[in-house]
């Protein structure tokens, strides 16, 4: 059975030789969303800040009033999520690698679950401000796409510990917003 | 890739097509906002230019059974059309139309009413005589 | 199919062998990346004596991003939709890859208990538990002995 990429793969190319004119009209379409977004995402921040800034403040008043309501929103939400985006790339590499004679036969990663020492050369990483510990290659993922600890919350980029997550289950925390 | 299971394929397809993000010229959404199976949706294509379908607007019924997308939805025109693929009595898409002949799990409902909108423009589909716009099967 | 990651076999064994009291979960024989759940409605809420059927999906990149949890069984709250969509931070923006089914399940149980007129998926709901938090309850309360009657063992 053939995968699902592979289905659409397929799928893609018929459709691209098929529907050349349409897929032209759709990519312009696209291009002026892409304009209007940036216009959109850049006066927005810049327009908070206040004093200076009237000739953007006026501007994004006026786009938002053309703009739909639920597409505002998630441009907005789409700079939320940039912000929070992961780390460098080079941010999980250079954190400390832990001696493989410190671990415990019991220690195991908290994203892949596999106990640290079944591996002959545990690559393991310690993250500077809460000192949890993963396998590299996990952690690496993960920051990848955000900036905080899998474990406590903790801001690996600064200092600050949001939240710390209870992860024995015994009780469920209840004041980190749970209400998304 | 792990396969998605139906329900959760159709709520995918229910965002796309509630946000609007898919092709102007078809769309789709539930026919009951409070139908928990997601079986029964409604569909629309906009007819293709250059054709005798030119700004007539199809409204079609779609079945996602339990089996879908294994297996490919049920379609049926509620506007009246004259194309060979659809029945002329019940307004059904023939279970022979290619697209649900050969029906692929990634295939979505948008793919099928994408490829309707094709054969309406085939040439040998879109001089095709047309009933009065606003009847119904 | 492809290989399930152990995480998930790990995961799935604990459930089965040490279960969460008020809560079970299945994976499908065909498919172990999706689940069939239950959970009991919290004692002294509107959800009481209830049994709340859910489906869960493990996506292709759990657990580097949540789990898909729906309600199957109709169920009147504010921060759950007509579709039986949750809305829930930890299934969204603050997922963490330590959470797991378990921790997920439980915060949906905790939902149940306290629920978030604020911060509502279902308006009409929302509404009306804001303006009327007693109807509201009573509607819940009504729901569940329709929707939700636990089957005789």
């Amino acid at each position: 059975m053939s995968t699902y990429e592979e289905e659409h793969g397929i799928q893609q190319n018929s459709r691209d030789t098929r529907e050349t004119r349409e897929t032209s009209q759709e990519e312009q379409r696209r291009q002026v969303r892409s304009q209007l977004q940036e216009l959109f995402q850049n006066f927005g921040s810049t327009g908070g800040e206040g004093n200076g800034h009237s000739d953007s403040t006026l501007l994004l008043q006026l786009l938002s009033q053309l703009l739909p309501e639920s597409l505002q929103e998630e441009w907005l939400q789409e700079m939320d999520n940039g912000k929070n985006k992961g780390c460098p790339d080079t941010f999980a590499a250079s954190l400390p690698r832990i001696n493989k004679k410190v671990l415990k036969p019991s220690d195991n990663c908290s994203i892949c679950y596999t106990n640290y020492l079944e591996d002959k050369y545990p690559l393991v990483v310690e993250l500077p401000h809460c000192h949890h510990k993963f396998d590299l290659e996990c952690l690496s993922v993960w920051l990848s796409r955000s900036t905080t600890c899998p474990l406590c919350r903790d801001d690996v980029m600064g200092h600050r510990v949001i939240n710390e997550i209870d992860t024995t289950e015994a009780e469920l925390e209840e004041d980190w917003g749970m209400y998304g | 890739m792990s396969k998605v299971p139906r329900n959760f394929r159709l709520l995918e397809e229910l965002e796309k097509g509630e946000k609007g993000f898919g092709p102007e010229s078809c769309s789709y959404g539930l026919a009951d906002s409070d139908d928990i199976t997601m079986t029964k949706w409604n569909g629309t294509i906009l007819g293709p230019p250059h054709s005798n379908h030119e700004n007539r607007i199809y409204s079609l019924s779609i079945e996602c059974g339990p089996n879908y997308p294994d297996s490919p939805p049920k379609v049926t025109f509620i506007s009246k059309i004259n194309l060979p693929c659809v029945n002329q009595t019940t307004g059904e898409v023939q279970t022979d139309f290619h697209t649900l002949r050969d029906w692929k799990r990634a295939y979505t409902m948008e793919t099928l009413l994408l490829d309707l909108r094709k054969e309406m423009a085939t040439p040998a589909n879109k001089k095709l005589r047309q009933p009065k716009e606003g009847e119904t099967f | 199919m492809a290989s399930l990651p152990k995480r998930i076999i790990k995961e799935t064994e604990k459930l089965v062998s040490d279960p969460v009291p008020g809560i079970t979960a299945e994976p499908h024989d065909d498919n172990l990346r999706y689940f069939q759940v239950t959970i009991e409605g919290p004692e002294q809420s509107p959800y009481e004596d209830g049994v709340f059927k859910l489906e869960l999906f493990l996506p292709d990149d759990y657990p580097m991003e949540a789990p898909k949890v729906r309600f199957l069984t109709k169920i009147y709250h504010p921060n759950i939709d007509r579709l039986g969509r949750i809305c829930l931070d930890v299934l969204k923006t603050n997922w963490s890859p330590a959470l797991q089914i378990r921790t997920v399940l439980l915060s949906i149980q905790a939902l149940l208990a306290s629920p978030n007129p604020n911060d509502p998926l279902a308006n009409d709901v929302a509404e009306d538990w804001i303006k009327n938090e007693e109807g509201a309850k009573a509607k819940a309360r009504e729901w569940t002995k329709l929707y939700a009657k636990k089957k005789p063992e």
